[in-house]
């Protein structure tokens, strides 16, 4: 269990999320794809569904990096000899 | 077809450059497009708050982490606040404690730091957010400084 209660919000950093650290990605693509869309996109009406889509492309092609790189490190590395 | 098409944009306007640097998404409400500026404003602010609530006012460090405080510059007055604030707050130890640490080479002198100084991951998110925000604002500044505006769009149709 976090601290919480001890934390002061913006002035002090908040209580490490521990193994879910990698979760932080989402706001990020969430912020990236709102700026982004805003500028990009002609029709705003279509602004949410776009920024949704974009999202998600960017944290299934993080999560589609991190399984490469995890079959590379764990799998791949490991088969190779010494010699 | 949804995205913006390239014949929309035409030369370089300095007005609306120095707006959307001032003011993240001033620079869309300045040619006409101001739903796309808020949206614009939204997200910056939105990137922004994540940052400082993630890695506190350590995220934006002019002197230790310069390369980043030229993306995180990108984003106006609010970088340049968000450091004068830890320099006066957290650094001259108004706020918080400072404690010394250990030199990093032999001969060099103890330094001091503060107790709400950021580490690890909540630091390089709290960095990164900042510096993205910058680096977005900097996409829509460019945007809105060559964009051409809904009524010119349609006057150049006509």
């Amino acid at each position: 269990m976090m601290p919480l209660i001890a934390w002061i919000p913006f002035l002090e950093p908040m209580p490490s999320p521990g193994s879910w650290w990698p979760l932080l990605l989402i706001p990020l693509a969430i912020g990236i794809s709102m700026v982004y869309k805003a500028v990009r996109i002609e029709r705003l009406e279509q602004y949410p569904r776009e920024v949704l889509v974009m999202t998600g492309q960017i944290v299934g092609a993080m999560v589609f990096l991190a399984l490469v790189l995890g079959l590379v490190v764990q799998v791949l590395i490991p088969l190779l000899t010494a010699d | 077809m949804t995205e913006a098409r390239n014949n929309q944009h035409s030369g370089f306007s300095l007005l609306p450059a120095i707006c959307a640097w001032l003011v993240p998404g001033l620079g869309h409400v300045v040619i006409g497009e101001k739903v796309r500026g808020v949206l614009v404003f939204c997200g910056i602010i939105f990137m922004w708050i994540c940052g400082l609530l993630i890695g506190g006012l350590d995220s934006v460090d002019r002197k230790e982490d310069p390369l980043w405080f030229v993306a995180q510059a990108c984003s106006g007055p609010i970088a340049f606040a968000i450091d004068g604030l830890n320099t006066g707050l957290l650094k001259s130890g108004r706020v918080g404690e400072l404690i010394e640490t250990p030199p990093v080479r032999r001969g060099d002198s103890a330094t001091k730091v503060s107790t709400y100084k950021g580490i690890a991951h909540v630091n390089e998110y709290g960095i990164l957010f900042t510096g993205l925000a910058g680096l977005m604002n900097l996409v829509a500044l460019i945007d809105a400084s060559t964009r051409q505006s809904s009524d010119r769009r349609s006057e150049a149709r006509e």
